[in-house]
């Protein structure tokens, strides 16, 4: 009904206007986010600098917009990396032997439990902080609980009935998979999948804020936050709002499109 | 079956152990630069990681961190100077206070909007609750922090931006603690609600669509008693298996939050340490970790047991 | 008894008693950190070293000028009969906190902890110590006699080397074996026997360090009965503390340095800066960053750097250029053209390119420069989380690009930085630190070929030369050639240094003189007026 599609409509709308803002917007406002101007440091909004500017004197809506890029090329990638990754594994366990499941899922126990951050910091040392090995970084930490869901999707599936006489029929396990298995979960896992672009985008946001992600000179709305919190005695809003609505605001788009998606699933 | 789950839960937490073990040493770098710093030199580092114990191969060290385990030790902290145990137990009771006061706080609120979320499925106060919960599931907790210290610490001075207590005292009473704990403890619900409440209320209309309602009503029984003692009963076990997820942060807090109000507590260490590469206290917290997971299921199951006596719990 | 040494504050109208004051470690010389031991031997972070100086007096007690002050020290005089060899070491009456005399036995034993270290101690080889000290005797209870291998620059020796000899409480420490002390470095009871104007009380980790008076000192009295050493972890927050009331004293973040000018009733105090530098580290061993074996190259670098502009943004104009090893402030020990402002190297984009140009660099078709096929590009490696030195690095990128230097900049963990500084040669291409001297900035330690804190494979024998001169000849004649010749070579390059400004609550005063650029703190010199809300 028109809640339930409301819902996804205004998700969808959302997350397209942040999409288009932030990988269309820095070559539609073509000011340098890296030029420095002192003499206009740490000024609130005004028809020059629309979003003010930071402590050297750097354009606030620049650095949003350039921000709001650097975020999505690295954040999409991984959720697709993650999605897939998350995809293969939960297949594999589920229609895997008995003795297969039971390995598999202990593994994924354990990765569960393993502070993430703490995981980050590892690897942070060891490989250079660039878009590629954030994507590789990000994928790597969000396909568990994805891979724990289509796990128990698939292991109620293929109790059913009509699997049990494909199987009978001689099918393979991969016809089954892609087949029949993919079609009964593909509602579970496009409303993951959505979920999943807002976990990417807030894991690579809280990454940047503490300093293990994107990387000087290059910003991104978690480390313009950090920025903005070493001088809040200054009390810079125009630095703090804006990325912060941003990161809020893809959150909420891929909350509204999921829970829309949901909705619309669970009418059927 | 609790043992069964013990045993279960033994093995992974090995497993969880041995990784992060591993994981940590074999990171470039080493506890010795963190001690060292500027003064690093290629001799004061090895004679460092010898008086350290930390020259030993990988797989002797391993075996001797498990030596010293099992004979009650959990070894010396490189960059804090003082047993392991004795650090975790000052920093815990930091995260402890303010965990346990804001996960108490969460969870009665989302109970009571669960309730009114459920109860009021299709009607306004649910459509708001349902806004306010899909508002802030969406607002990332340093955003949250950062707006609360500009309002309540920068614009209008009520509260103080970060630390603990009152340093001037010698011996801070509560009242100043209080002070310091207002803002991550609004932080933390903010953050923890819109979720809880949501599986709750969720969980409150299912029950209210069941027929053992329909039929309860039928019979003239009260809606206030069919609430409280039938659809409450029930409608409590997903959310108290949410709980029983978060149990391990009550005890270990957040890295995030922590940070941003230079708040003492376990997550903050637990972040400090990995950094600077302090194996032993890492180690240990990641055990701790690992234990509190697996306790913390295990809970959830015997009190959902309790709550349904029906109900097995696989 | 108890002497009263240093004449008491001259006439304080209506001082009052500062109850507790409060106020986080590293003021006024860099963003806080936790204290975690106690114990001055075995430490080598600046935060340490100011608790464990407030237990301990010095031997030597060095001001902001570099020059001894024989009325604060233990040592009441200090001779060498035979201009280099040996020393002769006065000790004046002093007591330790539990009554007994302080004793050049208590010197000895120091001396022999720092062996038993070996390469634990944490200033192991600085001004020779311990190797260069052949013996070590107490003639009696007043004097030190020490006797070198060899003959060297005393003035070299006496601030760098002798300086460390911090007489320890033998009759309490004796009894406990080099390993225990090891163990008790962060145990407040440790320590309960000390010399100096505190004893610490508590220390509770994460959260603050607790001193109170020692009642014995033989100084000027406390003016207050607790002196808190709190742990903040960011510079913001310890302006909010002040404000708040929290805190006495904080560092002020230059960004804020505007703001803090106006705050009603608290006020700000501008220090002079600390013996120190920055500097870019260029990896002449690392096979593709060879092209800093260059001087050429570094002279460029070194001239392509605007350094004032770095002090205008990075330190909002509160720094000063450093263009040799010697800061130059005090001007105590700089060279005559050091003294005149004239330097080898300098802010100007022609010579830099014109140096590049000579060195055989053409630009590529990406307006790079580039010789035999190689860019000339490299990462710079900066500690992570400090605004400051992501600031300066920042400007030093777009230096380095108006001459054709395509420059990247990547955060890391300052632990791992150092590990790939020293130990993987291969790993980093340059990096950004921060860099202190002792007393005397003599550059053994950082320049030989070699040396402890060579990193960066420099070697040349006329550098090597210069050094030794500076340290075993008498006179400032080998400092000041080695000097000039640094600021020539560039084995690093020299960067500014920082101004640190500090918010002081209103009815404090003294701070000035509390601090101290080299470190040692003055807590007796601090004193309240009316007026501060307690």
């Amino acid at each position: 009904m028109s809640e339930k599609r409301g819902s996804l409509l205004a998700g969808l709308a959302l997350g397209g206007a942040i999409a288009l803002l932030s990988l269309a917007g820095p070559f539609l406002y073509r000011a340098d986010p890296y030029a420095i101007h002192p003499a206009y440091a740490l000024r609130g909004p005004s028809l020059a600098f629309p979003l003010g500017t930071d402590e050297l004197g750097r354009n606030g809506l620049a650095l949003l917009l350039a921000g709001g890029q650097a975020t999505l090329i690295v954040s999409l990638p991984a959720a697709l990396l993650a999605f897939c990754s998350g995809l293969g594994y939960g297949l594999l366990t589920g229609l895997g032997a008995g003795w297969l499941d039971k390995i598999l899922m202990r593994l994924l126990d354990v990765f569960l439990a393993l502070p993430s951050l703490v995981v980050l910091i590892f690897f942070a040392a060891l490989v250079p902080l660039n878009n590629v090995s954030l994507v590789l970084l990000l994928g790597f930490l969000s396909w568990p609980a994805l891979a724990r869901l289509v796990r128990n999707e698939v292991v109620a599936q293929r109790g059913r009935d009509f699997i049990l006489a494909a199987e009978q029929s001689g099918a393979g396990r991969f016809y089954i998979a892609r087949v029949h298995i993919m079609r009964m979960i593909a509602p579970v896992l496009v409303v993951n999948a959505t979920f999943l672009v807002g976990d990417t985008i807030f894991s690579l946001s809280a990454l940047s804020f503490l300093g293990l992600g994107v990387q000087p000179p290059h910003v991104s709305w978690g480390s313009s936050l950090q920025s903005a919190l070493d001088i809040i005695a200054l009390a810079p809003w125009w630095l703090i709002i804006p990325p912060g609505l941003m990161i809020f605001g893809s959150l909420l788009a891929a909350s509204l499109a999921g829970q829309g998606l949901v909705r619309r699933e669970g009418a059927r | 079956m609790v043992t069964r789950r013990l045993a279960s839960g033994a093995v992974s937490i090995f497993i969880l152990v041995t990784l992060v073990f591993f994981l940590a040493h074999l990171t470039p770098g080493g506890p010795a630069y963190s001690i060292l710093g500027q003064k690093s030199t290629p001799n004061a580092v090895a004679a460092l990681n010898a008086r350290l114990g930390l020259n030993a191969s990988l797989p002797v060290q391993y075996a001797l961190w498990w030596k010293h385990l099992l004979q009650g030790q959990l070894g010396y902290s490189y960059l804090l100077n003082r047993p392991v145990g004795a650090l975790l137990w000052s920093y815990e009771v930091n995260t402890l206070i303010l965990y346990a006061i804001a996960i108490s706080l969460s969870t009665f609120l989302a109970i009571l909007l669960g309730l009114a979320q459920g109860v009021w499925m299709g009607r306004w106060p649910a459509q708001l609750i349902g806004a306010f919960q899909l508002l802030f599931y969406a607002t990332p907790p340093f955003f949250t922090a950062a707006m609360l210290i500009l309002c309540f610490a920068v614009w209008l001075g009520w509260l103080p931006a970060g630390g603990i207590g009152d340093p001037r005292l010698a011996h801070p009473g509560p009242a100043t603690y209080a002070a310091h704990l207002v803002l991550p403890v609004v932080t933390i619900t903010l953050l923890t609600v819109p979720m809880l409440s949501r599986y709750f209320g969720a969980a409150v209309h299912e029950e209210l669509e069941k027929d053992y309602v329909r039929t309860a009503r039928a019979k003239g029984v009260g809606e206030s008693a069919i609430l409280f003692h039938h659809v409450l009963r029930n409608a409590l076990r997903p959310l108290v298996t949410m709980l029983g997820l978060s149990f391990p942060y009550i005890f270990t807090g957040g890295v995030i939050v922590e940070s941003v109000f230079d708040y003492p507590g376990l997550g903050w260490l637990l972040w400090r340490s990995a950094l600077e590469q302090d194996y032993p206290v890492l180690v240990a917290i990641v055990l701790l970790i690992g234990l509190l997971t697996v306790i913390g299921n295990l809970l959830a199951d015997l009190v959902n047991g309790l709550l349904d006596p029906r109900a097995d719990y696989e | 008894m108890a002497l009263l040494l240093g004449a008491a504050p001259a006439a304080f109208a209506e001082t009052q008693d500062c109850g507790s004051i409060v106020i986080p470690p590293g003021l006024g010389i860099g963003p806080g950190a936790d204290v975690t031991s106690l114990n001055p031997l075995l430490t080598s972070s600046l935060y340490n070293q100011e608790a464990a100086g407030l237990i301990f007096t010095p031997l030597l007690w060095i001001n902001r000028f570099h020059q001894i002050d024989y009325e604060r020290s233990i040592a009441s005089a200090v001779t060498t009969p035979d201009n280099g060899k040996t020393y002769d070491v006065t000790l004046r009456p002093w007591k330790w906190s539990d009554g007994t005399a302080v004793t050049s036995a208590d010197v000895l034993y120091a001396y022999q902890l720092i062996k038993a270290l070996g390469q634990s101690y944490a200033a192991y080889g600085q001004g020779g110590i311990p190797d260069i000290i052949a013996s070590i005797s107490a003639p009696d209870a007043a004097h030190v006699h020490v006797a070198l291998t060899r003959p060297v620059n005393p003035q070299w020796f006496i601030l760098n080397g002798l300086s460390q000899l911090t007489p320890l409480p033998q009759h309490v420490w004796a009894h406990y074996s080099t390993n225990e002390i090891w163990q008790a470095q962060s145990d407040p009871a440790f320590f309960h026997v000390g010399d100096g104007p505190l004893l610490p009380q508590a220390l509770n980790i994460g959260i603050d360090a607790v001193f109170v008076p020692n009642p014995l000192y033989g100084g000027t009295k406390m003016h207050f009965s607790r002196f808190v050493m709190r742990f903040e972890s960011a510079e913001g927050q310890e302006l909010q503390a002040v404000q708040a009331g929290d805190l006495d004293m904080s560092n002020i973040p230059f960004d804020l340095y505007g703001k803090a000018l106006q705050l009603p009733g608290d006020y700000v105090v501008t220090l002079p800066p600390s013996y120190s530098w920055h500097e870019l580290i260029p990896n002449m061993a690392n096979k593709a960053t060879g092209f800093f074996a260059d001087v050429r190259v570094r002279q460029a670098l070194a001239d392509a750097i605007d350094q004032k502009r770095i002090i205008a943004l990075a330190m909002h104009g509160l720094g000063i250029p450093v263009y040799n090893p010697v800061p130059p402030y005090p001007d105590t020990f700089l060279s005559p053209t050091a003294r005149a402002g004239q330097y080898p190297v300098g802010y100007d984009v022609a010579k830099a390119k014109t140096l590049l140009a000579a060195a055989g660099f053409l630009p590529g078709a990406d307006g790079i420069l580039q010789k035999d096929g190689q860019r000339l590009a490299f990462t710079l490696l900066i500690p992570a989380g400090q605004p400051l030195r992501i600031e300066i690095a920042e400007s030093i990128q777009q230096d380095l690009q108006q001459v054709g230097i395509a420059m990247k900049v990547r955060q890391m963990e300052f632990n791992q930085i150092l590990a790939a500084m020293v130990g993987q040669p291969q790993a980093w291409e340059a990096i950004l630190i921060g860099m202190n001297l002792g007393a005397y900035p003599s550059g053994e330690e950082l320049f030989s070929a070699g040396a402890a804190l060579n990193n960066n494979g420099y070697a040349n024998p006329k550098m090597d030369a210069l050094i030794k001169q500076s340290t075993d000849q008498p006179g400032l004649g080998g400092l000041f050639a080695y000097q000039d010749f640094a600021s020539e070579e560039q084995p690093v390059i020299f960067l500014p240094n920082e101004r640190y400004s500090v918010l002081v609550r209103k009815g404090l005063h003294g701070v000035q003189d509390f601090l101290n650029p080299l470190g040692a703190w003055a807590p007796e010199k601090l004193y309240c007026t009316p007026g501060r809300a307690n």
